[in-house]
């Protein structure tokens, strides 16, 4: 039973405060979702409830906060953990161990309990995340899905009677997600209360007994995702010359397995293209191809009019961006980051221009790494413009990414596609392609469809 | 060199009783003086390590290492030899000529030094191949637990566990930083593209390690890490292991005394 | 008695006389779990620094040392500057060093001594100077210290008690001024670099 009351919290050095006004009571065995743009507060509320604040987080707060009648402060946090268990984003950074039946044991250890408990409560936590015919593997070879299943299983061992999740599918596929779903249904047939953050929450609705909006800190009463727009693109006339062709192209990191299998299609000048598929489906191998990361093994890929290019024909006019932009931002202000890259190639930049566009003006002196999250994929796609390439690719531009942010983004991308260049993208999530002109979808390394979305 | 997923003998015994082992092998590397001795110690680990039926990469690889190591001992301590006597196979710097010649003493290749060097890796390969041994039979969180059990913090060990399960995800990120400037047209050839290379790799991938370290922590919190814990995992002595620790013990204890007492 | 047994008693004094010190001074550092883990990621980007240095062209011993001195010196100043304590130096030094002997090389207890003059001696210079990394001066005095023990030490006395190998004064001498040098440049770029990083993590985003 969580009961929340006229609670407000400030993170230290903060000028506003992360909670305002929080009121919220939480029966035994439910299920909540909480949903809200970046920055409106859900982590932090999170936090409140699973004791890091105030056990790791200091900061200033007013109202109270109790878990089965105790306020966080009166417990330990190893305490509170055996009530409390949170599975947060990253399943790489919740994995300590390296075999499998040794990491779902680690929070058990710490708990000191007596040997003959943690191996009972191991094994049911292994049969009952559907790990056990893995319990000898090795860690770092599991797939994304099932890292995130190992990180669920060690914190069910400790048998704790609420479960939060801090958007636990921002990385996960549509399979993976499927399993998810499945993982999130048991422990609500097992009677737990769940509460669980996600931007990706669609899938999840039936789940769910309730759910709550937040925004700039509060719980907004009306829905406040209800309005937003989707962006409007007109089918602009597409030039005829093609920026990218691939003909029978094969590819097959090693000798047994086929990557890609005849690979077919054409892009033009202008396009806006979605790759979609799950994990293993062959999408981000096509786009490092088309970056000059890859070469085929067989059939023929030109891009720009060059043959078979590499890396190295390639920079200057194709623009790659990997998922993480933390780790494509190298400069020490935001406006060096945006010149950083006509800089080594030696062309002149509007700096101005960029950051009006990308609404960092404000923030222009400011570190990269210190600007939220959203704004950081902002800069490293403007970042990637600046250089004024003929071709942008982006792997997983969504990730991690709220609506309005990704809005924000495909505006940009839309609005550098009217001038001139093409783009084109990964993702596994089916809103972001829509927005799209053309969607190709990939399965197993071969194309199942290539069709004009919207 | 990394472990070797197999049953031998070696991967039977207790990672303590291994630890020990690195210990007094150690102390006999120091100790010993006599050729023949090192050559016994040097044939015995070898034993071990042939125990351990390793693969032809795996020897091809350590025997390079050794010739390497064997061929740079022999040249450096061929040139630095200072006993008498010892003869001159060629001079580099005669000891009159002029400034350098003055304050070197002169630099020259001497046969005795050759052979002293080529005798005095004997200690490098048996530290080497033990410590090879070592590991190649340890499963890593098991060497932890056995340093643990013999005195270290849990804490550091819960450190090294980190650390060595993020070397691999720290190297994926390395590369990737590395690509994302490449392809922002920094350039990378020669001496100083190496330097501007790291010069620029370092920050991006300091500050991704601080907010990993972030998350691990939190994720550690939340699962009761204190430093206080129990570990699932025992470690049991087995009659192997003291057998063993009893043979190595008295085996070492038989080559000091030889050295002290016979002439 | 050997001198390297003597060196090893002389290193166990150091370490008391440093505890006893932060004792009397009610300076035990104590760490806490995102310390920890922000230590346990220096060890391990410790080890992938030295990593691209340890093949091709720096592999030519006379001027080894300088390549290696440089990138780990940088990334070891960075690390204990994000974390000025007491402990943080030792933790960092040796748990990289025990690392890499239970990724790779294989352990090694005749580098543990080794690893731990290392730290303590740079250990003692902060207390004395009451100064971790704070100024560029005790930056470049603790580039000189470190460059000054560890290869003065190894050539001294790993080299001729442990290998028995011996090396010439003249020698000796080149290889530690290139450590000196090479730890006092890594110092230096160590210093630059962190600064940045520092107000990163002071106005949030970390």
């Amino acid at each position: 039973m969580i009961t929340i009351d006229s609670f407000s919290y400030t993170y230290p050095y903060a000028d506003l405060p992360a909670l305002q006004d929080i009121n919220l009571q939480i029966e035994p065995g439910e299920t909540v979702l909480i949903r809200g743009a970046s920055g409106s507060g859900k982590t932090t509320l999170l936090y409140c409830l699973n004791g890091l604040i105030p056990h790791v987080f200091a900061g200033s707060s007013c109202g109270s906060v109790r878990l089965n009648g105790f306020a966080p402060l009166e417990k330990p946090l190893h305490e509170i953990a055996q009530t409390v268990g949170t599975v947060f984003q990253n399943p790489e950074s919740q994995i300590f161990m390296m075999r499998v039946e040794d990491d779902v044991v680690f929070g058990c250890e710490n708990l000191c309990l007596p040997k003959e408990e943690i191996i009972r409560r191991r094994d049911e936590a292994l049969h009952f995340m559907g790990l056990w015919d893995m319990r000898h593997k090795e860690t770092f070879k599991l797939s994304g899905g099932y890292k995130q299943r190992l990180a669920v299983s060690s914190i069910y061992a400790m048998q704790p009677n609420v479960f939060l999740f801090d958007e636990p599918t921002t990385d996960m596929d549509g399979e993976s997600r499927k399993d998810f779903f499945k993982i999130i249904k048991g422990l609500k047939d097992k009677g737990k209360t769940v509460i669980f953050v996600e931007h990706q929450y669609e899938d999840y609705l039936p789940l769910m007994d309730r759910v709550i909006n937040m925004e700039s800190g509060r719980i907004a009463e009306n829905n406040a995702l209800a309005k937003t727009f989707l962006p409007a693109r007109e089918a602009a006339a597409l030039s005829s010359s093609s920026v990218i062709s691939m003909k029978q192209v094969c590819f097959g990191y090693d000798r047994k397995i086929n990557v890609l299998d005849n690979i077919d299609f054409m892009i033009r000048k202008g396009e806006i293209v979605a790759f979609c598929g799950d994990n293993g489906s062959g999408k981000t191998t096509i786009l490092k191809m088309m970056s000059g990361l890859l070469q085929p093994d067989q059939g023929e890929i030109t891009v720009l009019n060059i043959h078979k290019p590499v890396l190295e024909h390639l920079v200057g006019r194709v623009g790659f961006l990997f998922q993480n932009p933390d780790e494509q931002l190298f400069a020490a202000t935001v406006e060096e980051e945006i010149a950083f890259g006509p800089g080594c190639l030696g062309r002149k930049t509007d700096v101005e221009r960029y950051l009006e566009i990308a609404g960092l003006k404000a923030k222009r002196l400011s570190h990269p790494q210190t600007i939220s999250r959203g704004q950081r994929q902002v800069l490293a796609v403007i970042s990637i413009m600046a250089m004024e390439p003929e071709i942008i690719i982006l792997d997983e531009p969504t990730t991690g990414l709220d609506n309005r942010t990704w809005h924000k983004l495909i505006v940009l991308l839309y609005d550098y596609a009217d001038r001139g260049g093409t783009v084109i993208f990964s993702t596994h999530n089916e809103h972001a392609a829509v927005l799209a002109g053309r969607k190709i979808t990939m399965h197993k390394g071969r194309i199942l469809s290539d069709e004009i979305s919207g | 060199m990394k472990y070797l997923d197999k049953e031998t003998f070696m991967h039977r015994l207790d990672p303590r009783t291994k630890i020990i082992l690195g210990l007094m092998v150690a102390i006999l590397i120091v100790v010993l003086k006599n050729p023949s001795e090192l050559f016994l110690l040097f044939f015995a680990v070898l034993i071990l390590f042939g125990i351990l039926r390793p693969a032809k990469n795996t020897i091809k690889a350590m025997f390079i290492i050794m010739i390497t190591a064997l061929f740079f001992t022999m040249i450096s301590q061929g040139f630095f030899y200072s006993l008498e006597p010892r003869t001159i196979i060629v001079t580099i710097l005669s000891p009159d000529s002029g400034f350098l010649g003055n304050i070197t003493g002169g630099i020259s290749l001497y046969r005795e030094g050759i052979i002293y060097g080529a005798l005095q890796s004997l200690r490098l390969f048996s530290a080497m191949l033990l410590s090879a041994v070592i590991v190649m039979s340890t499963y890593p969180s098991d060497l932890l637990l056995g340093m643990e059990s013999m005195g270290m913090p849990k804490r550091i060990g819960f450190v090294i566990t980190v650390s060595i399960r993020f070397i691999p995800s720290l190297l994926d990120g390395a590369r990737r930083i590395l690509l994302a400037q490449r392809l922002r047209g920094l350039k990378v050839k020669g001496i100083r593209g190496w330097f501007r290379a790291f010069y620029r790799l370092l920050p991006p991938l300091i500050i991704d390690s601080l907010r990993n370290a972030r998350r691990i922590a939190l994720a550690a919190e939340v699962r009761a890490f204190t430093g206080k814990r129990t570990n699932l995992k025992e470690l049991i002595f087995s009659p192997q292991d003291w057998t063993f620790l009893g043979l190595s013990m008295t085996g070492m204890f038989v080559l000091i005394l030889c050295q002290e007492i016979l002439p | 008695m050997n001198l390297y047994f003597g060196s090893v008693i002389f290193i166990a004094i150091l370490g008391g006389i440093i505890f006893h010190l932060l004792w009397t001074r009610k300076a035990i550092p104590s760490f806490s779990t995102m310390d920890l883990t922000t230590i346990a990621l220096f060890c391990s980007l410790l080890y992938i620094t030295i990593l691209p240095f340890k093949f091709g062209l720096s592999r030519i011993p006379i001027i080894q040392t300088f390549f290696f001195a440089i990138p780990y010196t940088a990334t070891l100043f960075i690390g204990i500057r994000l974390i000025p304590r007491a402990g943080t130096t030792t933790l960092i030094i040796c748990g990289n060093s025990l690392l890499s002997q239970v990724i790779s090389s294989g352990i090694k207890p005749l580098w543990w001594p080794y690893a731990l003059l290392a730290s303590f001696a740079l250990e003692l210079y902060f207390i004395i100077t009451g100064n971790y990394l704070q100024t560029r001066k005790n930056a470049i005095g603790a580039g000189f210290l470190r460059g000054l023990t560890v290869y003065i030490y190894f050539y001294c006395f790993s080299a001729p008690y442990i290998w028995h190998q011996f090396y010439a004064p003249w020698y000796i001498f080149i290889q530690t001024a290139q450590g000196i040098v090479g730890s006092i440049i890594g110092a230096l770029i160590g210093i630059y670099l962190s600064k940045p990083i520092i107000n990163a993590v002071r106005y949030g985003g970390i």
